[in-house]
């Protein structure tokens, strides 16, 4: 083979010289039905997840609007002063949480490097 | 890594007089083998197998159609602003390291565990130019301090007891004195936590890449996956090209498969998915990301009767349930890779004439196979291997003189049943209870065996002539 060729012509071309000598595999349509991921409904998968997370020790509040989940984050916090948030923009808080926690010091948004360290 | 593989029956008969390494690696191994069983059935014997085996023809698949992929990843990854690269072999993957180093001013990096930089020498590369780099991974931290190398593809300390890890930490990282567990690993989070917010770049391996989506998969139990990746405003990957798998549904049976047969789990704690630097209006994350796709011998395999050893996901199963990795620990087995897989891809990636004692170091007990979260067979490759030794000249005078012997003896009734009754009488007049020369390895550790009053032929004509 050339020495012109670069490394990824070089690689792909030796791949595809092996390729020829392997031997037919199953389909995906095939081996997706070995251990089906999608055999359950959404309730049960619902209600494994929450199994397991109290298995692990937490405790699972289910919430079907923004506000009720609001709501049930104060309630659990209480009188502590600082929160520390990820992902919180699925419930409708912006990143400084202002606005949903007005009384409380601290809200990390959903970066790393301020829950960690700011 | 230089390869010291040839001298496997030396190293092996020193790590088998060796306490604490015993005691440190039958404790790791037993307990990865037990938490492995409980966490691959935990929906049953048939749900457990029947994902194993959708695991193996996921790597399958993926294997055979590897180019495409390859080049269908490079594509996704590209359009999520991933920067990708390729190496033929080590010393280009190092080239290519110091190269975004150089380019960034980079004067530190962090790294969390991966193999392939094993394999690579990437730290003594970055070293050698002039980059401080530093092990994020507890194991990976503590085998640094002590200049060691891993012993396990997962568990990279699995042959240190907990005194000989104290002892590490308080003299080569200052540690005050303490025997417990929870202070020794706080001290270690403390020192490392410093060291992610100042380093330039992260270093990390990759479990997997998903070709159609572009992302780089990594599974960690520390949280230093996370902080090397998305705190140093460079990241780099360094990933085997057989680690691309086509569809984010194929990555999700793995990483079910993967840490139920590395640690136990039925998740790890942490589970990533990279999809490129940060982007407009995001406020942290790298703002360049790299990843080097290394072949360093894979394509050479590629396509041979060792293709499936590509489709290793590096969990580390197969040691675990080694009678001979048990005994042995993993720097027995002289490179990167030890264990069962090792004995197979230590020989393939740096030459069987440098490792020719790997395919003898299994009993062939089918373990190894047994657990595979994707169903390599093992045992298949190591007795190919042994018939390319002997095809490649690589064959011992005593042993084939003897094997010589056995295949006269037994080629005919007659010399068969002389030489059973031969070895009988001798062993019983003379009271043989070690057998000599050549043969005196079977009986070291073992009891020899007396011969049956009568033989098999002896009893059975006397039942035909009753």
């Amino acid at each position: 083979m050339s020495s012109r060729l670069s490394s990824r012509e070089q690689i792909l071309g030796r791949l595809r010289q092996g390729q020829v000598a392997l031997p037919g595999v199953a389909s995906p349509e095939q081996y997706r039905s070995m251990a089906p991921m999608y055999g359950r409904s959404v309730d049960e998968l619902r209600a494994r997840f929450i199994q397991e997370a109290e298995t692990a020790g937490c405790r699972v509040h289910v919430m079907s609007r923004a506000d009720e989940a609001i709501e049930t984050i104060l309630e659990l916090v209480g009188d502590d002063r600082s929160i520390s948030a990820w992902d919180m923009e699925y419930i409708g808080v912006d990143r400084s949480g202002r606005g949903a926690f007005p009384e409380r010091d601290t809200v990390c948004g959903s970066k790393i490097r301020q829950c960690a360290w700011d | 890594m230089k390869v010291r593989s040839s001298q496997f029956i030396q190293a092996a008969e020193i790590a088998i007089h060796d306490n604490d390494l015993q005691e440190a690696v039958s404790f790791g191994t037993n307990s990865g083998f037990t938490k492995r069983e409980t966490a691959m059935h935990v929906d049953g014997y048939e749900h457990g197998e029947a994902m194993r085996h959708q695991a193996a023809a996921i790597k399958r698949h993926c294997l055979k159609h590897l180019p495409e992929l390859l080049e269908q990843a490079e594509a996704s990854m590209s359009a999520n602003g991933v920067q990708v690269l390729w190496a033929i072999d080590a010393d280009e993957a190092n080239r290519h390291v110091l190269d975004i180093a150089r380019r960034h001013g980079v004067e530190s990096v962090v790294k969390s565990k991966s193999m392939v930089t094993e394999e690579i020498g990437l730290n003594h590369a970055l070293e050698d130019a002039g980059v401080d780099v530093l092990e994020t991974d507890l194991g990976e931290y503590i085998l640094q301090l002590g200049d060691e190398t891993p012993s396990h593809i997962v568990v990279p300390i699995v042959h240190k007891t907990k005194a000989s890890i104290r002892d590490v930490l308080i003299h080569e990282a200052q540690m005050p004195p303490t025997d417990s567990t929870e202070e020794m690993a706080n001290y270690a989070r403390e020192t490392l936590r410093r060291s992610f917010l100042s380093a330039d770049m992260g270093v990390s391996g990759g479990n997997f890449i998903i070709a159609e989506t572009g992302s780089l998969c990594l599974v960690s139990n520390e949280g230093n996956a996370r902080m090397v990746t998305s705190l140093p405003r460079v990241h780099v990957a360094i990933v085997g090209i057989e680690k691309v798998i086509g569809t984010v549904e194929d990555y999700a049976t793995l990483t079910q498969v993967l840490p139920r047969s590395a640690t136990g789990q039925t998740m790890t704690v942490y589970t990533h998915m990279i999809n490129g630097p940060r982007q407009t209006g995001e406020t942290d994350g790298p703002e360049q990301v790299y990843v080097i796709l290394v072949d360093n011998g894979r394509s050479g395999i590629y396509g041979s009767g060792y293709t499936e050893a590509l489709a290793c996901i590096r969990c580390g199963a197969c040691l675990n349930g080694c009678p001979v990795y048990q005994v042995t620990g993993g720097h027995a087995y002289g490179w990167v890779y030890p264990g069962p897989i090792g004995a197979v891809i230590t020989p393939l990636l740096t030459g069987l004439e440098n490792a020719s004692p790997l395919p003898h170091a299994s009993t062939l007990c089918g373990m190894c196979k047994q657990v595979c979260p994707v169903d390599i067979d093992i045992p298949r490759m190591l007795l190919d291997l042994r018939h390319d030794l002997i095809a490649q000249g690589h064959t011992d005078t005593v042993w084939d003189l003897g094997m010589k012997a056995w295949a006269f003896g037994n080629s005919a009734p007659g010399r068969f049943v002389f030489g059973g009754q031969a070895a009988a009488g001798v062993t019983r007049r003379l009271h043989i209870d070690a057998l000599p020369g050549p043969l005196s390895g079977w009986t070291e550790y073992r009891a020899m065996p007396e011969f049956a009053p009568k033989s098999f032929h002896q009893l059975w004509q006397e039942r035909q002539d009753e």
